[in-house]
């Protein structure tokens, strides 16, 4: 019950601010904060009430018959620190909404906001696989408004368009696993099918696994779905910023992780793994490449998931889990950040802000943690969640892994080195109200000393950590990967090394990505085409039996004439025509 | 004595007489008779049965039919005579108008 009073309370906020659109006096930002901010008081209660292991909540939908239709919710430390996550990154970016979007139609913005919280908590405490996707949809939908928040810039509407229709695919794909597991076992609840995986036949479990793996990458944007999400920055920053901490793309991680059983004894976690590297290794390319401080972040974003689908692959769903809670901490983070520096300087473009003296602000400090977090540097939190991961890892995994390690930091402190020169600072604009620096500040300090949560938690997610010399080779190619970059990136001058870097970045990003993307086109074209084949000849089949039935009905009209004598004379005839049968065959 | 087949062949001429009328007649009154002599015809065919098989059914669906037929003509002359009132006829013909 309580879980319920959790995900309905922002719903209730998002009905009351759609209610009140039209009202002008009314502050709407501050009922989209009370509505996250009674959601994570409720969720961290909830914590303190649980009491362990893995608890369904069932309730009765509907009965057709003596079929008994069910939904449940899940209450496991699992789902309970994910809503703890995405209520408490809500409501800081929500917070900061109040300082980024002032000048914006604002009851819209929280409304769709609310709704967008309330679909992701929904999609964590789901036990049934309906329920689960009803709010995998409402995900899909909300963020689909919100990238699309500036309709009437055609990019906008266009990236809002991009990101349904990828992630389209991705839902198919995980209704069609969905219908196959009702199929065969007459539920829906998720806790009873992944403990009576024995009962499906090893094809099945195979199909339903790589169904529910093209639903996770497609919302996750991996490979080959990635390009919706750098698109995606089309939103307001602080859309980006929720959309790829805690909301969106951590849905279909999420579904991974709760699914891993299922993945596991279906032998899906090579796939994935393959799948995780091409896409971590394209993520770091590209945000070596481009300028935009968003689209930076949003390819980090790609690679950060690739991580967690890594761990997925690797059988190390606890140590995905904590790195989706750290990841989602310091991205949101860096996206607040660059929410304020497009408040204070209105570009993006990360040359124009290393030109503004950044490094004596006040953003610089919070910054430098991210940044640091993200590249996995002791004590901050994303030291912990790469030991959470690396333990896991095979020989090659490994190997692969500190390269990605090298790569991360380098993109990572190209930005830092870029964005944030010594200079002297516009002294007036980087003013900072309680909505700014609140969220930021308790971010950047939870980005610090969060990581000792993992002692905490390891236990209870299932996830565990080594330290070893692994770990240490890790940590010397991410220092290797910060003196390079501070090599290539910390002057001004692009030297011989950048220029050969940036071409080779332009050669990947333009990288027959568009001949894979008409291909895929050409053929949903084709099946499309040969549908509506399909459809025209079903049309015309209709079109003459309508034709018939009419000139049928012409003739027949006639005894319906009004008289009635005429109705009584062939009510007679019947009769006489049944009476004759009657006789006859009786 | 009547035999009960004699009956049933009254009777049956009977019903068609009343078919006859119902279908060729326009006027409202006659095809009320008409309707009538029908119900009658069947009333005569229950009542002969019941005697004939020595059982009370028949004689008491006769009543219940006889309570039935007096319902329906005391509703269809009175709509006939609302009709008559708004119209100046009682024939068929012209009822025609009312379909939907």
């Amino acid at each position: 019950m309580l879980q319920l009073i959790l995900i309905l309370i922002p719903m209730l906020a998002s009905l009351v601010l759609v209610a009140l659109i039209d009202d002008k006096t009314i502050r709407s930002g501050y009922i989209a904060v009370a509505g996250a901010l009674a959601s994570l008081i409720f969720s961290l209660y909830y914590f303190s009430v649980l009491g362990g292991g893995t608890a369904v909540a069932v309730y009765s939908w509907f009965y057709i018959g003596s079929f008994n239709f069910q939904v449940s919710t899940l209450s496991s430390y699992v789902s309970v620190f994910a809503t703890i996550i995405v209520s408490f990154i809500s409501l800081m970016v929500i917070i900061f909404s109040l300082f980024y979007m002032k000048k914006e139609p604002q009851k819209r913005y929280y409304a769709e906001m609310s709704l967008f919280v309330f679909s992701m908590l929904g999609l964590v405490i789901s036990d049934s696989l309906l329920l689960l996707y009803v709010f995998w949809e409402l995900v899909g939908i909300s963020s689909f408004l919100l990238i699309g928040f500036y309709y009437e810039r055609e990019k906008a509407a266009a990236a809002a368009n991009k990101a349904l229709i990828m992630t389209r695919i991705g839902d198919m794909a995980l209704f069609a696993a969905i219908v196959i597991l009702f199929v065969n076992y007459g539920t829906l609840s998720l806790t009873f099918i992944l403990s009576n995986l024995q009962l499906l036949s090893s094809g099945m479990l195979l199909l339903v696994a790589s169904l529910v793996t093209i639903a996770a990458i497609s919302k996750s944007a991996q490979f080959p779905f990635y390009p919706w999400l750098p698109d995606a920055m089309e939103g307001p920053t602080t859309v980006s910023a929720l959309l790829h901490s805690a909301t969106m793309v951590a849905a279909g991680a999420y579904i991974l992780i709760l699914l891993s059983p299922l993945l596991s004894s279906a032998g899906m976690g090579t796939v994935i793994s393959v799948i995780a590297i091409i896409t971590a290794f394209i993520g770091a390319f590209l945000a070596l490449h481009v300028v935009d401080m968003k689209r930076i972040l949003a390819y980090s974003t790609i690679e950060s998931l690739s991580f967690m689908f890594l761990a997925i692959g690797s059988l190390n769903a606890g140590g995905a889990l904590y790195y989706l809670i750290t990841h989602a901490i310091f991205k949101s983070l860096l996206f607040l950040i660059t929410g304020a520096l497009m408040v204070f300087f209105g570009t993006q473009d990360i040359r124009k802000l290393g030109t503004k003296g950044l490094q004596n602000s006040w953003l610089f400090l919070p910054f430098l943690a991210g940044i640091l977090s993200l590249a996995g540097f002791p004590p901050f939190m994303g030291f912990f969640a790469h030991l959470t991961l690396s333990h896991a890892f095979g020989v090659y995994g490994q190997a692969l892994f500190v390269v990605l390690s090298f790569l991360t930091s380098l993109f990572a402190f190209r930005l830092l080195f870029t964005v944030f020169r010594s200079g002297a600072l516009p002294s007036k604009k980087m003013y900072y109200t309680l909505s700014s620096a609140l969220p930021i500040f308790l971010l950047a300090a939870i980005t610090l000393f969060g990581g000792i949560s993992l002692f905490y938690m390891y236990g209870l997610i299932n996830a565990s950590y080594s330290l070893d010399v692994s770990t240490l080779i890790d940590l010397i190619a991410s220092f290797v990967g910060v003196l390079s970059a501070f090599w290539l990136f910390g002057s001004v001058n692009r030297n011989y090394w950048v220029s050969r870097l940036s071409s080779f970045a332009d050669s990947l990003s333009s990288f027959s990505y568009n001949v894979i993307l008409q291909l895929i086109g050409a053929s949903v074209v084709y099946l499309g085409r040969s549908f509506a084949d399909f459809d025209d000849a079903l049309t015309s089949f209709y079109e003459s039996v309508a034709k018939y039935s009419l000139i049928l009905s012409f003739k027949s009209r006639r005894i319906e004439d009004g008289d009635v004598q005429t109705y009584i004379s062939v009510m007679l005839i019947g009769l006489i025509i049944v009476l004759a049968v009657a006789v006859v065959f009786l | 004595m009547i035999s009960y087949q004699n009956l049933t062949i009254v009777t049956s001429i009977l019903f068609a007489v009343a078919v006859y009328g119902i279908l060729s007649r326009r006027n409202g009154v006659t095809f009320i008779i008409s309707a009538e002599i029908a119900l009658n015809a069947a009333i005569l065919n229950f009542v002969g049965g019941s005697d004939e098989f020595s059982s009370l059914g028949g004689a008491s669906y006769a009543l219940m039919i006889l309570v039935i037929a007096v319902i329906e003509t005391v509703v269809i002359i009175s709509m006939l005579i609302t009709y008559y009132k708004r119209t100046g006829s009682i024939s068929f013909s012209s009822l025609k108008d009312l379909k939907g």
